[in-house]
């Protein structure tokens, strides 16, 4: 059974203002898939993972962790302290 | 193997998860139903009853074929129909879940059914009813090329999340831009063996 892999898909793309669909264009996969990626029911490949990565212009592990991602409320609240 | 309705324009229609799951039951319920009924029409006695009895037995074939056209066409048939090379990570995984889930209840109903015609050829045993006539074999063959075509899109009605609220915005979308090459070695290989059967008929009629 393998563990589940957290990603912040939806924040990055909001932040974007990217659609399902134009996103998974640029990484060349069905839109449907990324779907399935933002609510973690499909954990991507090396392949897809490094490609969003690239699109997104970050590290792999900022996209994607095996823990929970905090809230980033509570990190800009941890920022202002 | 599998069987995937590409639309003229690349567009899939959506079908939602109930529907695709009514449609999947119809066809592997519906089909072995209808078929049942229509080749044992003349046992209530013919005349009228057992001709209406037939015709519903068709009709159930007819609603389970109609049920397959609608599948046919659909994003979790393409999964399992379309050429490998136009599907992506996750739709590979989900075929390759799909088929090994088909294989396995495909054999042993295969295995089963062997099974069963071995002990019902074995007179010294019981007696049970066996397939003998072309209308009883052509009925099979149909019946295991709905199955061996539904199976894998059944499993993944059953089994795939259904995210199609999420998705109500998007419509019918072009998954591809293009359209992938006919196989015309396929389409050779049907033609082939269909003209062969044509001229084993006409040679021995």
């Amino acid at each position: 059974m393998s563990s589940p892999i957290y990603n912040r898909l939806p924040v990055l793309r909001a932040e974007r203002g990217l659609s399902r669909k134009a996103l998974a264009d640029s990484v060349g996969v069905n839109f449907q898939t990324i779907g399935y990626l933002e609510r973690g029911d499909y954990s991507p490949s090396l392949e897809l993972a490094l490609k969003l990565a690239e699109y997104f212009e970050l590290p792999v592990e900022m996209i994607f962790s095996l823990q929970k991602f905090e809230p980033l409320s509570r990190i800009a609240n941890k920022g202002g302290q | 193997m599998s069987f995937y309705l590409r639309t003229a324009k690349g567009r899939i229609p959506q079908r939602s998860r109930a529907s695709m799951r009514a449609a999947a039951i119809m066809v592997l319920a519906g089909y072995p139903a209808g078929a049942l009924i229509a080749l044992n029409a003349d046992r209530a006695g013919g005349g009228e009853v057992s001709f209406i009895i037939g015709v519903g037995g068709l009709v159930l074939i007819a609603l389970s074929v109609l049920a397959f056209f609608f599948i046919a066409p659909s994003y979790m048939q393409r999964i399992v129909g379309e050429q490998i090379s136009e599907l992506d990570d996750l739709e590979r995984d989900l075929r390759q879940k799909a088929f090994s889930f088909s294989y396995q209840l495909l054999t042993g109903l295969v295995a089963a059914c062997i099974f069963y015609l071995a002990v019902a050829n074995d007179e010294t045993r019981l007696t049970l009813w066996a397939p003998s006539t072309y209308s009883h074999w052509n009925t099979i063959f149909w019946g295991v090329l709905l199955y061996s075509f539904t199976l894998p899109t059944a499993y993944l009605t059953w089994t795939m999340p259904d995210i199609s609220a999420e998705l109500a915005d998007e419509d019918d979308v072009e998954i591809s831009p293009h359209r992938p090459r006919a196989r015309w070695w396929l389409w050779g290989m049907l033609a082939a063996g269909a003209s062969g059967g044509l001229i084993l008929a006409l040679l021995t009629s």
